[in-house]
């Protein structure tokens, strides 16, 4: 095992565990490094929120094996989990009338107490990842007056706030114009290097994922799970494999996806 | 508005409603007589000191209690549902006590000829109304565990209370006069059904249920963010929903068997406080929440009293009249207000 390796799957299945279990993968095989930013990639209906979700012990792991450091995932608490892994998702809530503050304050709550008190330490931590995201000027603002983007990156640095050492984010680029994409792709990219976290995202916005993430995994019901470098799945001719067809043609040389002519 | 105000302002203001309520009333006793009563002084007319301590103390302190702990229910509810028009009568809870007390007042009264009427504020109906409010809890529970959709469930709650509403009108068909009076008399609200020698009991039963509603307070902050939020951050969201639902059960139904089934406070008040506090982080908000909760009871309980010796009117008359339009208020602003984008 790689030392910088944080998750690793192996034979895993994943699907939902309702009472006649069909995975909807088996045998999927992966590995999450440190200080890397890591793309899922794949259609519509491919799975990819059902992964995220079973790699942050949402739902059970249906065969295989998850490993998080040196334990089996499934080994962690609740409380446990949330220290190792934060997550970034899309789901609706009714938090629009909290602070920036008061949500990136709630990434301590795996560490504070009954009433979620926040010592001196927690408040140094909610101070420096809202300037490590450049949120911090927004401090005092409302989430529901924030901008889509300004909206992701609060939830990234209340993902921060755990201090986890993997973020795990689903779709977090949806909503945001192309400007705010490419930020947000960068700041990702840095956090995983500067802060040696292991990030994994899913996205559909495949030609920035092809230029600015460390690697991909594609996720495709015929192929299963392909993991690897960007650069050697592009090699390989993976990717191209991955969503090329009668009508859509990969250019390798500038990472594009073209209209067969 | 800072909470460093707001806590101290809505004391005095406690303070000043429970003293007019103890002054306001069917018969006209002086705020001078009032004061001499409370410091333990004699005053002109015996039956003076004798509605003020017997009557009208514990009718302002149920109604203090009862507001907190309504209001208290909704905030939770809403929450726990992530849905801000959740209110304690959502789940079936106040229906469900509703068709304990039915059970007790037409079937007893029915069958024990003109005995309803006597036992309208008796054991009997108290305890009808808590079983019956358990018994609807114990089912959403169980479909808790079954359903994850917090919206799925709230239908659910929805559709229980339409059933123990039918039940309670084949019952009120085939009751007798007297028993159909009483219930409905009980269905009116009423902040005056305890006496002094029961608002130890009542007291300790809501002082429970809003100490729950304290200890829930950090897992509420983290179910603003949604389930799966929440879940990521550590809370064991199955155990806390079931927590949140028998916590709201309790003190729902504690109120609804002593007062009867008392509309909008739960659904209006969580929104007044939010509004007023501008925020909806639980820790300053549920305290709030219980105070104004108070604050607007002892409002309603005042207005009841028509001025010039009208008599008195039923508080479900009155409560809808402050209710509705905070609700109508919210909803046309949604846009604007922030708790709900």
């Amino acid at each position: 095992m790689n030392s910088d390796a944080v998750i690793v799957g192996r034979s895993v299945a994943i699907g939902y565990s309702d009472k006649h279990p069909s995975p909807l993968y088996t045998d999927m095989n992966f590995t999450l490094y440190r200080g890397e930013f890591t793309a899922l990639l794949g259609v519509n209906g491919a799975g990819k929120s059902t992964l995220l979700r079973t790699l942050a012990g949402m739902q059970p792991c249906l065969g295989g094996e998850i490993r998080l450091h040196d334990r089996t995932l499934s080994t962690y608490g609740n409380r446990d989990i949330a220290r190792h892994i934060g997550t970034v998702l899309t789901e609706r809530n009714v938090a629009g009338g909290l602070l920036v503050e008061e949500l990136v304050a709630m990434g301590r709550y795996p560490y504070t107490g009954f009433f979620g008190r926040l010592s001196s330490d927690d408040r140094a931590v909610i101070d420096r990842v809202m300037r490590l995201v450049g949120i911090a000027h927004k401090r005092g603002t409302y989430l529901s007056q924030l901008s889509d983007g300004e909206r992701q990156k609060a939830f990234i640095a209340k993902a921060l706030a755990q201090e986890s050492d993997v973020i795990l984010l689903d779709e977090p680029t949806a909503f945001l114009d192309l400007p705010s994409r490419i930020e947000m792709f960068v700041l990702l990219g840095e956090i995983a290097a500067h802060e040696g976290k292991a990030i994994l995202l899913t996205t559909h916005d495949i030609e920035q994922a092809l230029t600015l993430c460390d690697r991909l995994w594609l996720l495709s019901a015929e192929r299963g799970l392909q993991c690897g470098t960007t650069d050697e799945l592009i090699a390989r001719g993976d990717v191209e494999t991955m969503f090329c067809n009668d009508h859509i043609t990969f250019d390798t040389t500038h990472r594009r996806f073209l209209p067969r002519k | 508005m800072r909470t460093r105000y707001f806590i101290p302002a809505s004391i005095a203001l406690i303070v000043v409603l429970v003293v007019a309520n103890l002054a306001w009333g069917s018969v006209a006793i002086p705020l001078r007589a009032v004061a001499d009563i409370c410091m333990g002084n004699p005053v002109e007319k015996e039956s003076w000191t004798f509605i003020v301590l017997q009557s009208r103390l514990p009718q302002a302190l149920t109604a203090l209690l009862s507001g907190a702990a309504l209001a208290t229910s909704g905030l939770m509810l809403q929450t726990a549902f992530n849905n801000p028009l959740a209110g304690p009568s959502i789940l079936g809870v106040n229906s469900g006590a509703g068709l304990g007390v039915a059970l007790v007042m037409l079937l007893l009264g029915g069958s024990i000829g003109g005995a309803g009427f006597f036992l309208s504020g008796s054991l009997a109906v108290l305890a009808g109304a808590m079983v019956g409010a358990l018994v609807v809890l114990g089912i959403i529970i169980a479909f808790a565990s079954v359903v994850k959709s917090n919206l799925m469930l709230l239908i659910i709650g929805i559709m229980v209370g339409y059933i123990t509403s039918s039940a309670i009108s084949l019952l009120n068909f085939f009751a007798t006069a007297e028993g159909v009076f009483s219930y409905t008399v009980w269905g009116l609200g009423d902040f005056s059904g305890i006496s002094v020698e029961q608002l130890p009991l009542f007291g300790t039963a809501i002082g429970i249920g809003l100490l729950g509603a304290i200890l829930l307070i950090k897992p509420l902050n983290a179910l603003l963010l949604g389930e799966r939020y929440a879940c990521n951050l550590g809370v064991n969201v199955r155990a806390i929903r079931v927590a949140l639902l028998l916590c709201t059960g309790w003190l729902t139904a504690v109120v609804t068997a002593y007062c009867g089934p008392i509309s909008f406070i739960g659904l209006a008040v969580p929104h007044i406080a939010r509004l007023l506090l501008g925020s909806s982080h639980h820790t300053r908000v549920l305290p709030a929440t219980m105070l104004i909760g108070g604050i607007v009871a002892l409002l309603c309980n005042l207005l009841c009293v028509l001025p010039g010796g009208l008599g008195i009117i039923p508080l479900n008359a009155v409560t809808p009249l402050f209710g509705a339009p905070v609700i109508i208020y919210v909803i046309v602003n949604q846009r604007k207000i922030q708790y709900f984008n």
